[in-house]
């Protein structure tokens, strides 16, 4: 591997530590989804009889915070650190 | 001194950059198909078709396992039947959309609409009535104008399917028949749901089952639609707002509750079956109240001065606006070409509808089948409405 390679994969480690929490809720939030999705398919209309598990609708409630996280906040603060990183790189005089 | 300035000017266009940032991204992801849906992308319309398909399989296979019961409460009763209607809708709308695709789904919608007829599935109704079922009662005066979602479904699948059976078609056309009687029987152009109770969102229903009937039959009901639409235009309306009273007296005509929002929205995509100015009308009404944010929008549930927590029609209202009039609103926006209302909407609904594509399939993970079931019929409106 060549030194360049390796100073870039460190660069690239350095950015993801900065973005780790950013990362993280990203993970946690596709994670919630693909649970959702299946815990929401086993229930529903049968026979005749709506069927809504409290279990499911309590999770369906901290998915939905978590969506607006993903939506709102995670835009916001990734352009928020990388403009301020951008211009505050450079010391200012 | 100066630095400290700069950088704080530096922050400050840091935190607009990023606030702009997130105005501009949560719209953008959430609204990224409302242009698909507009323009009848296949893609989505069958992902989202397949899916009702599988859950009514998954639903006949489970009644075959066990003998089928009625729903335990008035409501569970009408989110069964509706599941099940609005599914034999949309497969119709889909299938006059696209004539290629009428062989496939016209059989299907004819399954779902006679499963909206069942017993089991109209029982809450006969034990509204206190025993007496609207089917084996036609010569009755009571409206019964809950079983016309059904009888609207039904309407639409004889309308896509040629090989609809004979039999089923004689009785529908008994109850068609009953619903033109007591409906031209009524000065205020309503007839009751349950006993004491008419909702002019069911009333609508009515007329569309009966409208869609002539359009599959041949039969004349000019006579009747007219009766309706004239009583919809002076006693139904609220002519501040715009919007049609959630709940009045049949015989009356008087309001036993506030227009509202949810009623407007679900009558605005019936009133399309029947007539399209009176839809555009509603339709403009429930636009009057929308509300929007960040490029999301929502209608408002109550006029100006009224207010109110909702209940099982309107769901949760929060913030002046309700879950039912702003999914219900997407059928005239869609059908009546009101494009950036529709992408408002339709960004609102993928915020809280939590869609979730996966292979071919396409579901609103939070809806659960009714919630899916309505929204296939509202995102697929248009080949629906009056000539």
């Amino acid at each position: 591997m060549s030194s360049s390679t390796l100073a870039r994969a460190r660069q690239l480690a350095q950015v993801l530590r900065t973005f780790r929490a950013q990362i993280l809720l990203w993970l946690v939030y596709q994670c919630s989804k693909l649970v959702f999705f299946y815990l929401s398919r086993q229930q529903g209309l049968l026979q005749g009889v709506s069927v809504v598990n409290l279990g499911t609708l309590s999770f369906g409630v901290w998915l939905l915070t978590l969506r607006f996280a993903v939506l709102f906040y995670l835009p916001f603060t990734v352009v928020y650190r990388v403009a301020k990183r951008l211009w505050l790189a450079t010391p200012a005089r | 001194m100066r630095v400290a300035w700069k950088r704080l000017t530096v922050r400050g266009l840091c935190l607009l950059l990023g606030m702009l940032a997130a105005r501009l991204f949560a719209p953008w992801v959430c609204g990224r198909d409302a242009r698909a849906w507009l323009d009848g992308d296949a893609a989505l319309q069958n992902g989202l078709a397949q899916e009702l398909i599988a859950f009514e399989a998954a639903d006949d296979a489970e009644r075959a396992r066990t003998q089928p019961t009625a729903a335990g409460d008035r409501f569970a009763g009408e989110w069964a039947l509706v599941t099940h209607q609005m599914t034999a809708i949309g497969l119709a709308q889909l299938g006059l959309a696209h004539p290629e695709l009428r062989t496939r789904y016209a059989p299907l919608a004819t399954q779902a609409a006679l499963k909206s007829l069942l017993p089991e599935m109209r029982d809450f109704g006969t034990r509204a009535w206190h025993g007496e079922d609207a089917l084996h009662s036609l010569s009755s005066n009571h409206g019964h104008a809950y079983l016309a979602y059904a009888a609207l479904a039904v309407s639409m699948a004889r309308l896509v399917d040629p090989a609809f059976p004979a039999p089923r078609a004689t009785s529908h056309d008994a109850l068609i028949a009953a619903y033109e009687r007591r409906l031209l029987a009524s000065e205020s152009g309503l007839i009751e749901t349950y006993p004491n109770e008419a909702y002019p969102t069911d009333v609508a229903a009515v007329a569309a089952a009966i409208a869609v009937h002539g359009r599959a039959t041949g039969v004349n009901h000019t006579r009747v639609l007219q009766h309706w639409l004239v009583r919809v235009r002076t006693r139904q309306i609220d002519s501040n707002s715009g919007f049609v009273f959630q709940r009045m007296n049949a015989l009356s005509g008087r309001p036993h509750d506030v227009p509202r929002g949810s009623g407007t929205g679900l009558a605005a995509y019936y009133a399309g079956f029947v007539d399209r100015g009176l839809a555009e009308q509603l339709a403009q009404a429930l636009f009057r109240h929308e509300k929007s944010f960040c490029g999301f929008g929502a209608i408002g549930e109550y006029a100006d001065g009224q207010s109110g927590l909702g209940d099982v029609d309107s769901g949760p209202v929060l913030f002046g606006v309700s879950v039912s009039a702003t999914g219900f609103a997407l059928a005239p926006a869609r059908a009546l070409g009101h494009r950036d209302s529709f992408e408002h909407l339709y960004r609102t609904t993928v915020l809280f509808g939590l869609p979730t594509t996966f292979g071919k399939g396409f579901w609103f993970s939070s809806g659960g089948p009714i919630g899916n079931a309505l929204l296939f019929a509202f995102l697929t409106s248009g080949p629906e409405l009056a000539p």
